[in-house]
């Protein structure tokens, strides 16, 4: 399916012509921006076939060269397929069938109707619409494997790789949308050297589709009584035979035939509907025989006859061509000449593989979708890498600003730290360790000393009247208090004993039971033994 | 109709696009991990120098507060324990002074034997005091020398009542006292 491609090439091959033109997608409107057509000499393709290849390859490539304007190198190309190697039949499937189911089951039909085995033919389908009776009408198409390769062959030995091998229903259905437009009932009748097509439509909605293989080469044989034409100038060759009259009467006789097959068919798929037919659009090479239009006028008298031009709704912007002799420019029905072509050029502009029946080989189709393929990664890898180096950009212009205010921090982290712990911290810090060690060593100390003054007192506080204290001795070694003194009376002596048993400050007090032994008077020594714990903390005493 | 595989060039399209997509993948991994640890470490220092911005005025005003007072406290503290000579002789002035406000007539001398590290582990000077005077006088000079602005210890004293002494014993002075002072 082309995407991007804004212009597509139709290409038209048969037994003594080739045609194409190239069409452009602008917006909504299709341009018509090159063209060209030119006779093929004799046996290169006969009924269709493809007899010689190489002639055949000579004879395109000088068809593109001389294009009207020239054109650059073909890429993209839709190629009808002559009705006379196609077959063609619409099948009708139940309304609920999928179009998976519809693929799977139409293999068996068609071999009752195609002479090959589906194995040896290269078919597709399309869902065309749903009948008035609620059932799906599917168009099946097929083409042997052989005939569509040799057109593939010669494609690509061009250069060019077609994505459509189209048949000529798509290719008037869309090629004539400027003649079937609205809800309108017409039957389109396309004359051709090969074949006469019958297409019925409902507007835009295809109801039917018939191919005769009476072309306008039959009436050549019966005229001449060989198929041999000129090969240089078909058409010239036919001016001349309508020159005699006998001819003239032969030639309206064979399109009446043509026009009855035409009545014949509006009789059969409308039946009681057909009088809403609204117009005969006559189309194809041979609609512009000398009175072909009257021939119909007279044939379907109360309907209209419309001459199919398939240059309606194209933007054709005629100064840019070259005319030439042979050319019809100025005549607007030149253009029926390329109503294949350019149906099935507008068809591959707006392609969808759902409705359009495209019977492309195999090799082609992988090659086309392979190149879709290609085109699509293509696409993807360019995003990645624009998204990688999008992201890549950011994150090193994220990684260089992070990394700025990285370092930026990181200085004034430097500059906080040595303002905290600079010189001034460390000195201040080495003084407070000495004096914690000196504040350590003297709790050392401390822990270690009591007030002795008041120690002193205390004990003293506990000697009872009627005894005097005549000395003291003190060693804080042993923490042993040596009283010397005298007692009034043995009482007074054992009260001072109880006194100092009694005391919380005193551990031991050792007075020798001979001190008893006087009755007055009594002198005493007493040795007492502090107790650390209770005694009273260095400088609580108070100086007089 | 069926797919075809991919030909030659659409494959290796397909693996350089795995390929450039991997490394693509892992750059920007690579990278987002760099990134984030840094994000991390901003993080961090932010929250640093906010906690600067309120530790900086505290330490201003620690360092002006540790100048104005802490080093006065300092200095007082290791005078508490004579370093040298001139300590030594001041320790002994003020001890005279305390002497003669009691009243006392404090009569010194140095032991040398005793003096050294002591149980406390500091070092230490040993004097031993000889006076006459009174319990009271014995008790407020006992008092003063705790009140004086160094750390002693009295290791022992020897008292005895003037009363209770006789004429011959007074040729020796009443109160003796074994002082130890801490140095440093």
């Amino acid at each position: 399916m082309p995407i991007f491609n804004s212009s597509v090439v139709g290409i038209e091959l048969k037994d003594h012509l080739a045609q194409f033109v190239e069409l452009q997608a602008r917006g909504s409107k299709t341009k018509m921006s090159s063209y060209n057509r030119i006779h093929l000499p004799k046996n290169l393709i006969v009924n269709g076939e493809i007899k010689d290849e190489q002639g055949l390859i000579d004879a395109l490539a000088t068809l593109f060269s001389n294009a009207n304007p020239k054109i650059g190198k073909v890429k993209k190309a839709a190629l009808i397929l002559p009705s006379r190697l196609t077959f063609v039949h619409t099948f009708t499937f139940p309304s609920d069938f999928s179009v998976k189911e519809i693929r799977k089951s139409l293999p068996l039909q068609a071999e009752t109707i195609i002479p090959f085995s589906i194995d040896d033919v290269y078919w597709d389908f399309s869902v065309s619409k749903s009948s008035g009776s609620g059932e799906l009408s599917v168009v099946f198409a097929a083409i042997s494997k052989e005939q569509a390769d040799r057109y593939a062959r010669v494609m690509q030995a061009l250069g060019v790789t077609p994505f459509i091998f189209g048949i000529e229903m798509d290719a008037l259905s869309s090629g004539l949308t400027g003649n079937l437009t609205g809800e309108r009932l017409k039957l389109v009748i396309d004359l051709n050297a090969l074949s006469s097509n019958y297409l019925l439509m409902n507007g835009n909605e295809v109801l039917s589709f018939f191919s005769s293989n009476e072309g306008m080469n039959s009436l050549l044989k019966e005229l001449t009584g060989t198929e041999k034409e000129a090969s240089k100038n078909y058409f010239q060759h036919w001016s001349d035979l309508l020159k005699k009259k006998e001819n003239v009467n032969k030639m309206k006789k064979f399109v009446n035939r043509r026009f009855k097959q035409g009545q014949k068919i509006i009789e059969q798929d409308l039946g009681d509907e057909a009088h809403l037919l609204s117009s005969v659009v006559l189309t194809g090479e041979f609609s512009t025989l000398s009175g072909s239009m009257d021939l119909a006028k007279m044939f379907f008298k109360e309907i209209a006859i419309e001459a199919g031009d398939p240059k309606n709704g194209l933007v054709v912007e005629e100064s840019r061509f070259i005319k030439r002799e042979d050319d019809f420019l100025e005549n607007q029905l030149y253009s029926v000449f390329f109503t294949h072509c350019i149906g099935v050029a507008k068809r591959a502009l707006v392609y969808k593989d759902s409705t359009t029946v495209n019977l492309l080989p195999s090799s082609l189709r992988s090659k086309v979708r392979n190149q879709q393929l290609s085109l699509f990664i293509s696409i993807g890898l360019v995003l990645i890498m624009s998204a990688s180096l999008g992201m890549a950009s950011y994150m090193t212009y994220l990684h260089q600003i992070l990394n700025y205010n990285r370092l930026s921090l990181e200085v004034q982290k430097v500059n906080v730290e040595r303002k905290l712990f600079g010189t001034r911290y460390q000195e201040i810090q080495e003084a407070l360790t000495i004096f914690n060690d000196e504040v350590a060593a003297l709790s050392s100390i401390d822990a270690a000393l009591f007030s002795v003054s008041s120690t002193l007192e205390e004990v003293m506080a506990l000697v009872p009247a009627g005894v005097t204290v005549t000395k003291l001795g003190f060693e804080d070694a042993n923490l042993i208090l040596d009283l010397h003194g005298v007692a009034d009376t043995r009482e007074t002596l054992l009260e001072l004993q109880n006194s100092f048993e009694d005391s919380l400050l005193i551990d031991e007090s050792v007075l020798p039971i001979s001190n008893y032994d006087q009755k007055s008077n009594i002198s005493f020594q007493m040795n007492i033994r502090l107790n650390f714990t209770q005694l009273p903390d260095y400088g609580t005493s108070t100086t007089e | 109709m069926e797919l075809a595989p991919l030909n030659k060039r659409a494959q290796s399209m397909a693996r350089l696009g795995a390929v450039v997509l991997f490394f693509s993948t892992f750059i920007m991994g690579v990278v987002g991990y760099s990134v984030r640890s840094i994000h991390d470490e901003i993080k961090i220092l932010n929250q640093f120098m906010i906690n600067a911005e309120e530790v900086q005025p505290n330490f201003e005003s620690s360092l002006q507060l540790y100048t104005e007072n802490t080093e006065e406290a300092i200095a007082f503290v290791h005078d508490l324990r004579p370093d040298d000579e001139l300590d030594y002789i001041a320790f002994i002035s003020e001890l005279e002074s305390l002497g003669q406000s009691l009243g006392m007539k404090l009569s010194l001398s140095s032991d040398e034997a005793a003096s050294g590290v002591d149980g406390t582990g500091s070092n230490s000077l040993v004097y031993e005091v000889q006076s006459y005077g009174s319990y009271d006088q014995l008790v407020n000079l006992m008092s003063g020398l705790e009140s004086m602005p160094y750390y002693l210890r009295i290791d022992s004293f020897e008292y005895a009542s003037l009363s209770s002494l006789d004429e011959s014993d007074l040729e020796r002075p009443n109160v003796s006292l074994n002082l130890r002072l801490y140095v440093e």
